[in-house]
């Protein structure tokens, strides 16, 4: 696996890409979609898969939702957007991309080792071409996009 | 995709919680056609007194710990050496309780589990989450471990809660039925969430023999995707979700059993009509959902239902659609209805799961 580009971005309060149609994402949404439009890799729209690893998921949406919980009170907009895997689905619906979507809950030191042998295992397995790995955090996303050895 | 891999990947040991039981009591209750649902009035007296919905809760002792209580459930019924022997350890869940100390954060009583067991495991252990497809996607990661190599063995673990307040948030979203699951029935009106947990070993030839573990089907192929195309609904299309099920299929298939993702809304049934309608060949597909049976145990349904399909393989037994009444003629699809399992050996199986932001995974199975 060889690691072709990486990109970042950082921001406390992140303004919505214009890439999204769909406002109401979690501020780390915004600021992974902010970091891929800085990629200079060409992304296929089926052979792309976005990995997302993180430790909370989108804190901000989910911090609304239990709190309210707690409070017999309900947020669905918030709810259906607190996943962690809903960076991934926002990345793939701003850039139109259908491969894999999904995240890995861990710690960007402790789990990258991990993170990194199951983006390999999705290029050997041809499934893709392409492996956006994600690492999220709440003022911070970096993605590192890799791609087989022999391509 | 996979189909280059050398290393064939079997199952082994597979294990359910769910709210029609454990084990054997569990599988012949869903081929009886029972039903595991209760009013939520029932499961949940203080958020929903008198309400007639229909849900799947676990008989549990306190409300705010119920994914971990659900998690312990499913680790007791792990054989405990297999966590040690394993090489990869993969376990699906998507957002836990949303009330209690674990708000939120249901890897917090996963590593708190693993820590007793050893503190070790933690290095081999990926939490994976995708929503509703989080249970099928941890399947698929391991698959692909053992095939490009990187382990003979992998355990994969699922588990979900039905807290209460989630349950509201579903209500207020309207996936939830006001009454009960009835999958690829004309009057569907949404599913009926429910809680639980799933376990199941994935070892090569070489895994096996080592942990000493009898395979009982082959895994042949995986497919995964995303839509793209809305937070919530479905691509109405199934264009994608039929994208990953042509990545899993083999490339003989014969026979095949489906086993459904099958919410019983509106939306889901008639998207994953047309993907399997545009994946397969349907006239020899039975196709039936067991969410009327157990519910939409949301995080875990994904492990859950592709034991479902492995067992229905390995039995020669095809469960039924719990909650369908009439087989919507618009979606044209060859559904087991309600009642008795079909007495019906297939050459393959396959589970298809989809979750919120359109995320859609496939699982093929083979018979050895």
């Amino acid at each position: 696996m060889q690691l072709i580009e990486t990109v970042s971005y950082q921001s406390a309060a992140p303004q919505v890409p214009s890439q999204l149609a769909d406002v109401r994402a979690d501020p780390q949404a915004f600021l992974a979609i902010h970091a891929l439009v800085k990629a200079q890799t060409s992304l296929h729209f089926l052979r792309t898969a976005f990995v997302v690893l993180s430790d909370f998921g989108c804190v901000s949406h989910l911090d609304k939702v239990t709190e309210a919980s707690r409070q017999k009170r309900i947020r669905p907009g918030n709810f259906t957007r607190m996943g962690p895997h809903t960076i991934a689905t926002y990345l793939a619906t701003a850039f139109q991309i259908h491969g894999p979507a999904f995240a890995l809950v861990g710690n960007k030191n402790e789990h990258f080792p991990q993170a990194c042998q199951i983006a390999n295992s999705l290029l050997q397995s041809s499934i893709v071409d392409i492996v956006c790995l994600v690492m999220s955090s709440p003022s911070e996303c970096t993605i590192n996009l890799y791609r087989s050895e022999d391509k | 995709m996979h189909k280059s891999g050398s290393e064939k990947v079997y199952v082994a040991n597979p294990e359910v919680v769910t709210v029609l039981g454990s084990g054997e009591s569990f599988w012949n209750a869903l081929c009886r056609g029972d039903s595991g649902l209760s009013t939520a009035a029932e499961a949940f007296p203080n958020w929903f007194p008198g309400d007639t919905r229909y849900v799947g809760a676990l008989t549990l002792t306190e409300e705010p710990t119920r994914f971990e209580q659900i998690l312990d459930r499913v680790f007791e019924r792990i054989d405990p050496k297999l966590f040690f022997s394993v090489e990869k350890i993969y376990i699906a869940t998507s957002l836990g309780d949303l009330i209690g100390p674990y708000a939120g954060k249901p890897q917090r009583p996963i590593q708190k589990q693993l820590e007793q067991l050893d503190p070790k495991l933690s290095a081999k252990t990926m939490i994976v989450s995708s929503a509703c497809s989080s249970g099928s996607d941890a399947l698929s990661l391991g698959f692909l471990a053992l095939k490009s190599g990187a382990a003979d063995s992998a355990l994969v673990i699922a588990a979900d809660s039905l807290c209460p307040a989630k349950l509201a948030h579903h209500i207020a979203l309207g996936t939830q039925s006001p009454g009960r699951c009835r999958p690829f029935d004309p009057g569907r009106d949404g599913t009926s969430f429910s809680e639980g947990g799933a376990s199941l070993l994935l070892a090569t030839a070489k895994g096996l023999s080592k942990l000493g573990c009898e395979p009982i089907v082959e895994v042949t192929g995986v497919g995964f995707s995303c839509d793209g195309y809305d937070i919530t609904a479905p691509d109405p299309s199934g264009r994608w979700a039929a994208a990953a099920i042509t990545h899993a299929l083999p490339k003989n298939p014969g026979s095949i059993y489906v086993n459904a993702h099958g919410t019983g809304t509106l939306l889901n049934d008639q998207a994953e009509a047309k993907a399997l309608q545009s994946a397969l060949d349907l006239s020899r597909c039975w196709v039936s959902s067991t969410k009327g049976a157990i519910g939409h145990s949301l995080g875990a349904t994904g492990l859950v239902e592709a034991i479902v399909a492995i067992l229905s393989l390995a039995r020669g037994k095809i469960p039924g659609t719990t909650g369908n009444r009439e087989a919507d003629s618009s979606l044209s699809l060859q559904i087991v209805r309600a009642g008795n399992a079909l007495n019906q050996q297939v050459d393959q199986s396959l589970s298809v799961t989809f979750g919120f932001g359109g995320v859609n995974s496939a699982a093929f199975f083979q018979r050895i």
